[in-house]
């Protein structure tokens, strides 16, 4: 008995550990495309749909592909419509899983691991070790569900157990509670109905008595999403309660019919673990159908629900600590995020520095800029850098590196304008005078700063390598501006007999602050070009 | 642990790719050289001229590579000097395709029966130089370069051998014909190759030991 529940854990742990890193390899492997997938092709509610089975069977998570989703939608790249349909898609892509798990795979547990072995420890090459690791996982899901399947078998001829089990059966609201409640704490309804396949398997339990089972795994696989969603965006709100709402009205609605139920899904093919993983996939497609027509009427529902909430005047960072499980759309949105945080730097900051110098912008207003910068810069770069203790892939790695030197610049940028207006207040105080050309050069260099900052925003906005390069190529402009203004302010000063070092001082200091300003701007263009 | 995929470094490996991507369409040339002289088809010899093409295009962009790099970032003096090496080199190789192409041109009116002997000998000993050429640069073997320049001795030979055999019989009032006169200038293209070859060795060798 004791061995039999340590061989049950045990093969329960090897299984949720290996649908947990064929998950994460198939995720790093083709969450990128998938998104991509999702977005062009789903641009109807029937494909959406599709997409969400092909999709959730590809990446073997529908939490993964539920993250994508939210991503989605938050960037108005599909619609609330479609990204339910592929949430409908998706209940149904988590059972085609099962349905492969009840053939008589655990036998060839061994082979998989035995390959996956090979690979990840023999071949160099980046590409064969990630099917090596999807390979040993595999093989890991297999060998789980077979040491699961052995070691409940002595149960069917414990009589004090079967009696207790068999007093549950005839509770079937307990049993699928009971299935709600472990199914959420696993984390996966694959689990809790691979256990149910064994006790039938075994003879402990009959057909009808796993069928509440399989409901409740149902019920609890839509509680973590529930739960996650709570610190979600709004997005991940509406996803996860649409998902919670189609699921239970679903279980709800079969458990009400459960003895209709139970004599039909005897009458599907197969052995009795074969009828489960139908019934499984069949209750699925069947709650997909119903809610299918009523998807506009429901996202009309769920917006007057959410209403769109108008941008709060002040700046505040949104990033979702969800979206860490899928560092592809945690790079997405950090970035989102940066971007957002330098147009305001643009609009608030850079732009309104030749009103500062006119007198007509407050240097108090870009001092709050300064603040909100810091803030963000501390609640961004702690965000990134939890997203890098993450497994990332090559690709995922540069770009977190990309995002952490832009945001390095920025927050540069914006302590430079602060020690510029420091040192441009001095001017009044100290009751000193710029001459024309001063000024015409200082406002010079102030729109090299704006075009400078423009285009390294656009180049990073849209990946946009050429304009970054071009960009880049005009340093030496700059260069020889920053020399001519020194060379031609220092004549001046000769030519008018002018020997207040004050002067010379402040307005180099100046000019100082603003290439420091200046160069990091053109390190963004650098940053996006990959000089890094 | 993050990693980081560097724009200077790809485009490093990318000039270097591109430089033996040249010296492996310079092999393909001189390989294809003799079934051209066996049947001096228009496709064989097109055959050679497109690779001079490719030689010619690849050599453009590895220009517009050095260009670039040094246009947006102060490098260090090694790398200059690796940039100004692989500039000089791909000149050199460049050569080596033309001359090949003017082998060509002078050889479509002569006997190729008559040149064959000729240049077999010659590539003997440089499509020996050009394989080396290319291990040198890909491992950054000095030896292998060594090896090239070391070689150019044979070609210096032939050359003058070329030229004694022409003396010898004009001293032996034998009948000249077109084709054994233009020997001679094919002679000298072939010893120019080897030149070239042996200069893009030394450059690239004095590279490799200056890096170190």
């Amino acid at each position: 008995m004791f061995s039999s529940i340590l061989g049950f854990f045990g093969g329960l742990g090897i299984f949720l550990y290996g649908t947990y890193v064929l998950s994460n390899s198939l995720q790093k492997v083709g969450a990128s495309k998938m998104r991509k997938y999702l977005a062009t092709i789903t641009n109807t509610r029937i494909r959406s749909m599709l997409s969400g089975v092909a999709v959730t069977f590809f990446l073997q998570s529908s939490t993964v592909t539920n993250i994508l989703v939210v991503g989605l939608v938050g960037s108005s790249i599909i619609t609330l419509s479609q990204a339910f349909g592929i949430v409908l898609g998706s209940a149904i892509g988590t059972t085609l899983t099962v349905q492969i798990l009840t053939f008589n795979i655990a036998q060839f547990a061994s082979i998989f691991i035995f390959i996956g072995v090979i690979f990840i420890m023999f071949i160099k090459k980046h590409a064969w070790r990630s099917i090596g690791q999807i390979s040993l996982s595999i093989g890991f899901i297999f060998f789980g569900i077979g040491l699961i399947t052995s070691s409940l078998e002595p149960l069917g001829e414990n009589e004090q157990m079967l009696e207790f089990l068999a007093g549950l059966s005839e509770k079937p609201i307990v049993l699928a509670f009971i299935a709600m409640i472990l199914t959420a704490l696993m984390h996966s309804s694959a689990a809790m109905i691979i256990i149910g396949i064994a006790f039938i398997t075994s003879g402990v339990f009959t057909l009808p008595a796993v069928l509440p089972l399989v409901l409740g795994a149902n019920a609890g696989s839509t509680l973590p999403v529930v739960i996650s969603s709570l610190a979600s965006r709004i997005e991940g709100k509406k996803l996860a309660l649409f998902y919670f709402l189609f699921k239970s009205t679903g279980v709800v609605f079969a458990m009400t019919l459960l003895t209709f139920i139970t004599d039909w899904v005897s009458l599907l093919p197969g052995s009795p673990e074969r009828q489960i993983a139908h019934f499984h996939t069949l209750f699925n497609i069947a709650i997909a159908v119903l809610f299918f027509p009523l998807l506009p009427w429901m996202a009309q529902l769920f917006q007057r629900l959410f209403p769109h909430q108008e941008e709060e005047p002040s700046f505040n960072i949104k990033l979702d600590d969800n979206l860490l499980e899928v560092p592809e759309e945690a790079l997405i949105s950090s970035k989102r995020e940066i971007i957002r945080l330098a147009d305001m730097v643009q609009k608030n900051m850079i732009n309104q520095l030749k009103s500062f110098i006119d007198g007509t912008h407050s240097a108090e207003s870009i001092h709050d800029i300064e603040k909100v910068i810091d803030h963000s810069y501390i609640e961004i770069q702690q965000y990134l850098l939890k997203l890098g203790q993450r497994d990332l892939t090559s690709t995922q790695s540069n770009l977190e590196v990309k995002l952490l030197n832009i945001l390095n610049d920025i927050e540069h940028i914006g302590d430079m304008v602060v020690r510029f207006l420091n040192k441009a207040e001095e001017i009044g105080e100290k009751n000193i005078v710029l001459s024309r050309k001063d000024e015409r050069q200082l406002k010079e260099l102030l729109f090299h700063i704006e075009q400078t900052y423009a285009n390294s925003l656009t180049a990073f906005k849209y990946d946009d390598r050429k304009r970054a390069r071009k960009n880049i190529q005009t340093q030496s402009v700059i260069n020889q501006f920053e020399k001519d203004v020194k060379f031609e302010h220092f004549n001046h000063l000769i030519d008018k007999h002018e020997y207040n070092p004050n002067i010379s001082a402040v307005y180099l200091d100046i000019i100082n602050q603003l290439l420091q300003v200046y160069h990091h701007t053109m390190n963004i263009s650098r940053t996006v070009l990959g000089l890094i | 642990m993050l990693t980081r995929q560097n724009y200077y470094q790809e485009k490093r490996s990318e000039i270097k790719r591109l430089v033996l991507q040249i010296l492996s369409d310079l092999a393909k040339m001189t390989d294809h050289f003799e079934h051209y002289l066996k049947q001096p088809t228009k496709e064989n010899k097109n055959f050679i001229l497109d690779n001079e093409n490719y030689v010619d295009k690849n050599e453009k962009r590895i220009e517009k590579h050095i260009l670039e790099i040094i246009s947006l970032e102060q490098l260090d003096t090694n790398e200059i000097k690796w940039l100004l090496s692989m500039n000089r080199i791909i000149r050199e190789l460049e050569r080596v395709g033309d001359q090949l192409t003017n082998i060509i041109t002078i050889s479509d009116v002569i006997d190729t029966d008559v040149l064959r002997p000729t240049i077999k000998r010659f590539f003997h000993y440089e499509q020996d130089m050009i394989r080396w050429l290319t291990q040198g640069i890909e491992t950054n073997d000095a030896a292998k370069l060594q090896d090239v320049i070391a070689h150019d001795e044979h070609v210096n030979h032939l050359n003058k051998e070329t030229y004694q055999q022409l003396v010898d019989r004009i001293n032996e009032k034998e009948e000249l014909t077109e084709s054994k006169l233009k020997i001679v200038i094919i002679s000298r293209f072939l010893e120019r190759i080897g030149d070239h070859l042996v200069n893009a060795a030394r450059t690239y060798r004095e590279m490799i030991e200056d890096y170190k």
